[in-house]
């Protein structure tokens, strides 16, 4: 299975449409970006504009679309068109998310939660064995945020993960920020969470922003936006996470009210600086990728 | 004890729930530590909002005409009866300019499916990009019995939308700087030229004859036919004129043979 295995040394950002004629414009002194295989399926000049750029920076795929978690299959067609995009980039990394966003081929645009049982577990570690049969890569399987959880559960994410990549041999992104909001929202220990995380098969990290909200119910939740500068409470988990794993290549994800390129970069040199400092005070050396 | 459903019955109710105002997910186990309701809520409000926002953005013009809230309105029906089959969402919003055309135009002026479809034709416009014109002595090296089955692929950025209304006008009113208060709307017929690549688009009246060449060569035509249609449209149809425009405005790529028809075809 091919991977392409250009080391990441600093961390990247996530790249948007309202980006591409900047970066093209001003080549700007990014690490590498990150893309949506979605945004360019249907839109031919924003294709071209992303293969100009991939000659000259990594590109990470991150589809939102592959719905490894829908109980009716991968929806094969989109697959092959992701394919196709993935061949001609030739990423660093692909990846996606432990959820489900399709269902009897109504595409839901969001990423849904899913019961953690023997069923979900089989049917996830099918579908990533699909998916990395027909990219012919590795996959790397992003923790969600959740807002609720199923009685029915009957393993932790965490145990969850560990299992698919013991089925499927898939590797990991693990979203400091999804890790903080799901903690939040469903009342465990984010800390613990990271402790239980299968570290070994990390191949990435990513940090966004979130809001909080109020409840009717005297409680708060906490909604992952990527609209906002990274949370402090994100910042120190991630610092955690590197001194228990590590260095891996980390994304600055942005998605709404997106601010200008330099703000984006900003927050990159931000988390280089916190997995520096989170090195040093542990005494660590950088394990990259 | 209670059997709990399987995955897809979950996703199945968990879909239903989110798509509807009030569906609620009893006997499925979701759990939170305030009121999974609220949280149910959360998946709901996303689906509806990131639609919204979607084909708010597709349709400008529409909206423009509209008003936001008719406009949310109508994107929510439309989602409803009609919702996207891809995860690429850029590729979903002419099922509202279907939509328009049936039962969801009931009620609303008639010219609103045309002013839809055109929103949606230059959007996709835009994105597309543009390929190298071929110029008119381009076709000096196709045998002169073969021209009339020969195809003149165009622009991928041009579309062609015939309407009953000048709907054109109401676009350029929008994109003006100063519409004016009023505006007496009277029906006329207009055969638009929608087009666009890398970013930009423009559009143009075409008189009968040359919008029915020039929308049979985008449906991949051969050139005798389209220019047969031209004809059909306008007995004054120039069909000299007609080519020598069509490769001076830039709208000819390629040109290709005729694919052979498959058997029994």
């Amino acid at each position: 299975m091919r991977e392409n295995n250009r080391p990441l040394l600093a961390a990247g950002i996530g790249l948007r449409l309202q980006h591409l004629e900047t970066v093209l414009r001003e080549r700007p002194k990014a690490a590498w970006f990150e893309i949506h295989p979605e945004n360019y399926l249907a839109n031919p000049y924003a294709a071209e504009m992303l293969l100009e750029i991939a000659r000259s920076y990594p590109i990470s795929v991150h589809s939102v679309g592959v719905s490894v978690g829908s109980a009716g299959g991968v929806d094969q067609a989109h697959l092959a068109r992701v394919r196709a995009l993935v061949d001609r980039l030739d990423p660093i990394m692909v990846s996606g998310h432990l959820a489900w966003s399709t269902h009897e081929g109504d595409y839901l645009n969001d990423l849904l939660p899913l019961p953690y049982t023997a069923e979900s577990l089989s049917i996830i570690s099918r579908h990533i064995d699909e998916v990395q049969q027909a990219l012919g890569r590795p996959y790397h399987l992003e923790n969600p945020s959740n807002y609720l959880g199923f009685a029915q559960s009957t393993m932790t994410e965490t145990e969850f993960l560990a299992a698919v990549v013991a089925n499927t041999g898939c590797r990991l992104l693990c979203d400091i920020s999804n890790v903080h909001v799901s903690a939040h929202n469903l009342g465990y220990d984010a800390y613990r969470y990271v402790d239980e995380f299968p570290g070994g098969a990390i191949g990435e990290m990513h940090l966004g922003g979130f809001e909080i909200e109020d409840e009717d119910s005297g409680t708060t939740v906490i909604i992952d936006t990527h609209s906002q500068p990274i949370d402090g409470h994100a910042w120190d988990l991630y610092a955690y996470a590197i001194s228990r794993f590590g260095m891996r290549p980390t994304l600055i994800e942005w998605d709404n009210a997106i601010p200008a390129l330099d703000t984006l970069l900003a927050e990159a040199d931000k988390a280089d600086a916190f997995a520096r400092q989170a090195l040093s005070t542990n005494g660590r050396h950088a394990l990259v990728g | 004890m209670v059997a709990m459903p399987s995955l897809a019955e979950t996703q199945t109710r968990f879909r239903h729930a989110i798509g509807t105002d009030n569906g609620e997910m009893a006997g499925t186990g979701i759990v939170a530590p305030g009121n999974s309701s609220e949280r149910l809520a959360i998946y709901r409000r996303h689906f509806r909002e990131s639609f919204r926002r979607h084909l708010r953005g597709r349709f400008p013009t529409l909206e423009w005409l509209l008003g936001t809230p008719r406009m949310i309105e109508l994107a929510d029906a439309v989602v409803r009866t009609r919702p996207p089959r891809m995860p690429s969402l850029a590729e979903y919003g002419s099922e509202l300019a279907s939509a328009l055309e049936g039962e969801l135009g009931k009620g609303l002026p008639p010219y609103l499916s045309s002013v839809a479809w055109m929103d949606w034709h230059l959007g996709n416009a835009a994105v597309s990009v543009a390929g190298e014109t071929l110029a008119i002595a381009s076709l000096a090296s196709i045998d002169p019995g073969k021209l009339g089955d020969t195809v003149l692929a165009v622009q991928p950025g041009a579309f062609y939308l015939a309407a009953d209304w000048p709907v054109d006008t109401l676009l350029g009113l929008r994109l003006s700087k100063n519409p004016p208060d009023r505006l007496e709307f009277e029906p006329e017929r207009v055969w638009l030229e929608l087009r666009g690549a890398r970013g930009t688009f423009s559009f143009t009246r075409l008189d009968t004859g040359s919008f029915a060449f020039r929308s049979s060569l985008q449906q991949g035509l051969a050139l005798g036919v389209a220019a047969e249609t031209g004809l059909r449209s306008d007995v004054a149809f120039d069909i000299p004129a007609a080519l020598a425009a069509l490769f001076a405005d830039g709208l000819v790529i390629a040109l290709r043979p005729l694919p052979k028809e498959a058997p029994n075809a």
